[in-house]
């Protein structure tokens, strides 16, 4: 059974039609890209399938699991953890309370307990506190947690985000762009670290990216959408070649 | 020469908590002996009851005109001299002496006990040094105990609009509902009332059902603030705003309209419900419920909002998208947040009713939400000891300046629109007094031998 079954996903935003008919069966283990222009509707794809959006139409299963009218926490907690295209840390506090923060469902203590202290808050607190100082030993982040995450630099941000994400506890990561905005050499570092997470943490990864050239080396498999539709489907090598694609990024013209 | 301030300072600095409360405890026992000879000594005709403050500006004549003020401003002034004499041969120099001497054996005897106790022995001298400088003169005792109230009512707003982010405008709202709830069951089991009859209990029972009656207030009040719970789940900013001034506006009409609780024109005979419990046991209750009052919420909200759960408060405040994504429940933190906030302010309302003695609708308006509200920004949002702080001084200026008369409030705006204008981010600026002074340096923590703290990570 695949980890993850997207069957005919439509989303409309009023009139406008953002994703249609989108299916994506993704095994557990799996490497995958999700390209196209501007616009195309690739992060309304991870919106639909986090639940920030309803779909119009279609059926979202994650590991058997129907996740269609679920909460976005809900979601998360079932093992779906995200980054965003535009980073979305919660910039005035600490980065080891980003990552805290990220445990919220793995919490069973009620308010009471956090109130009195009980032995169970204390045990479950420190619990949280070493598996989030862990987490950014694992990063080479942990002498920043105490560091407040607006005064971080790009690029360390990323890192945090995507540690938070990892937080979770996912078993799909889903990354968005999370390359926008780096140099070529950042970009090298990023997709090392990518393929390494996912060997440590045994993930399932789907990046969504616009730049073609960054996922080539690394995706076994590609999806490419345009205008809500998907174009094409294969390895990095049908992709480059298939000439709906190069329409669609390059125009009529082309080559 | 030059040494000398900076020697001072630091040994002052070394001085811990406990020997400045106990200085101030001397000093309330020595003005409770010798302030009234003291004060008429010098001429200041009794003891002053803010520290000459309120005495000096009332010798000010405001009703005829400028040349009154010009002309009244010398005898303001020789007041306010001798006030200050009386300041420092009461308050300053025993603060000082008895803290300085105490400084090593509190130093010694803080370091054998276990860290509650210490604690509990802060809150007991606290609470016999405010009994005791409250007790001299009957008005610094409300104001004490407005203080108390003010200081539950800041905290716990400052969980909506400081912590969490949202503009809460109906704080005065919840404090109505336990202050009526409270009211009411107090007076109708323990006093002989026109509406209510006979006391339903004996006497006795309203020492010991006191504190539950101003926990049920809050329930009540906690109910009524999930009706800006639940709309906060698909409103924010501006537009929750509005949903709290009508939930405001909404409870104050429906107590105007409930006849059997006096409708519009209040409802009194709190000041009977108290004399009951002193018939009991004399001692000053409402000091006492009001001290553990403002215990109990500082504890709760500070535990809280520092806690993984409580956290998602804020992470909902600096983007709540991403906050439900990274799987905090929004809305349970909201529930959570808007019951404990509205529950305080039911519990400060329950003081508040009883300390005053009568309460009509009319005291809990949008007016009396702003006041909160100014509160929680001159003490700066997302930081508990800010609240405290604010709320005292915001209520000693509120009394103290009261001779201004009108001017009193033009000032106080004033001040107001001078702090938005040259440091927005309130006294506290969002810190905790605990990030400028250590709780060891305090002497409420036994100092730690180990240097804590995370090590650099090893490349």
């Amino acid at each position: 059974m695949p980890l993850l079954q997207i069957n005919h996903l439509t989303h409309f935003f009023g009139g406008l039609r953002a994703v249609h008919d989108f299916n994506l069966d993704l095994e557990k283990g799996e490497l995958i890209g999700l390209i196209g222009p501007n616009g195309a509707g690739k992060t309304t794809i991870f919106n639909l399938i986090t639940g920030a959006y309803r779909p119009t139409q279609g059926d979202i299963r994650f590991n058997g699991h129907n996740l269609i009218g679920l909460r976005p926490h809900q979601i998360t907690a079932k093992g779906i953890g995200r980054t965003f295209q535009t980073i979305r840390l919660w910039n005035n506090l600490s980065v080891l309370d980003n990552i805290r923060i990220a445990q919220f469902a793995q919490i069973k203590y009620g308010v009471v307990d956090s109130i009195l202290h009980t032995k169970r808050y204390r045990e479950e607190e420190k619990e949280i506190e070493k598996r989030s100082l862990e987490l950014l030993e694992v990063f080479n982040l942990r002498h920043l947690a105490n560091e407040v995450v607006a005064n971080l630099p790009y690029g360390q941000q990323r890192e945090v985000e995507i540690v938070r994400a990892l937080a979770t506890k996912p078993r799909l990561l889903l990354l968005d762009e999370p390359a926008a905005g780096m140099n070529p050499g950042e970009i090298d570092a990023l997709l090392k670290l990518i393929q390494w997470i996912r060997r440590e943490f045994d993930l399932t990864i789907w990046i969504i990216e616009h730049q073609m050239r960054v996922i080539m080396g690394i995706c076994e498999r590609i999806k490419v959408i345009d205008f809500g539709e998907t174009i094409a489907e294969g390895t990095p090598t049908e992709i480059q070649t298939n000439p709906r694609v190069l329409k669609a990024y390059l125009g009529e013209e082309g080559f | 020469m030059a040494q000398l301030p900076r020697r001072i300072r630091e040994f002052l600095g070394r001085i811990p908590l406990l020997a400045y409360l106990l200085g101030f405890l001397a000093a309330t026992g020595i003005e409770s002996i010798l302030g009234k000879t003291l004060g008429l000594l010098i001429g200041l005709g009794g003891v002053p009851a803010f520290f000459g403050i309120t005495d000096s500006l009332s010798r000010l004549v405001l009703d005829k005109g400028l040349g009154g003020v010009l002309l009244s401003l010398p005898s303001v002034f020789i007041y306010f001299v001798l006030a200050l004499v009386y300041d420092v041969l009461i308050y300053i120099l025993p603060v000082f002496i008895v803290a300085g001497l105490l400084s090593r054996p509190v130093r010694w005897f803080v370091s054998t006990l276990p860290e509650w106790l210490t604690g509990f022995i802060h809150m007991v001298t606290l609470f016999l040094s405010l009994w005791t400088w409250g007790g001299l003169v009957e008005y610094r005792l409300l104001v004490v105990m407005y203080i108390g109230v003010n200081i539950i009512m800041t905290t716990s707003l400052n969980l909506i609009n400081g912590y969490m982010g949202e503009f809460s405008c109906g704080h005065a709202g919840f404090m109505a509902v336990g202050a009526y709830v409270s009211s009411v069951l107090t007076v109708w089991l323990f006093t002989q009332d026109d509406v209510f009859g006979a006391p339903v209990l004996r006497a006795g029972w309203s020492v010991i059902l006191f504190p539950l009656i101003l926990v049920v207030g809050g329930i009540a009040a906690a109910i009524m603030g999930l009706l800006v719970a639940f709309p906060s789940f698909k409103t924010r900013g501006d537009y929750l705003a509005i949903v709290t001034i009508s939930v405001n506006f909404i409870i104050k009409s429906a107590i105007e309209n409930i006849e059997k609780i006096g409708g519009p024109r209040g409802f009194m005979g709190m000041k009977g419900v108290l004399r009951t419990m002193e018939s009991v046991l004399n001692v000053p209750w409402l000091l006492i419920w009001t001290f553990i009052g403002v215990l109990v919420t500082l504890v709760v909200i500070h535990n809280f909002v520092s806690s993984t759960k409580g956290k998602g408060v804020v992470a909902i405040r600096e983007d709540e998208i991403a906050a439900e994504l990274m799987s905090v429940n929004t809305r349970h933190t909201k529930i959570l947040a808007f019951t404990i906030s509205s529950f305080f302010a039911g519990i400060a309302g329950g003081l508040f009713a009883h300390v005053l003695g009568y309460i009509n609708p009319g005291t809990f308006t949008i007016f009396k939400s702003t006041e909160s509200l100014v509160m929680v920004y001159l003490g700066g949002m997302g930081s508990i000891s800010g609240s405290v702080l604010s709320a005292g001084i915001f209520t000693l200026a509120m009394e103290a300046l009261r001779p201004l008369e009108v001017w009193k409030k033009v000032l106080i705006w004033l001040l107001l629109i001078l702090l938005m204008m040259f440091r927005r981010e309130g006294i506290m600026g969002g810190k905790e007094l605990t990030d400028f002074v250590s709780l060891e340096r305090l002497g409420l923590r036994r100092p730690v031998k180990e240097v804590k703290g995370y090590a650099p990570a090893a490349d």
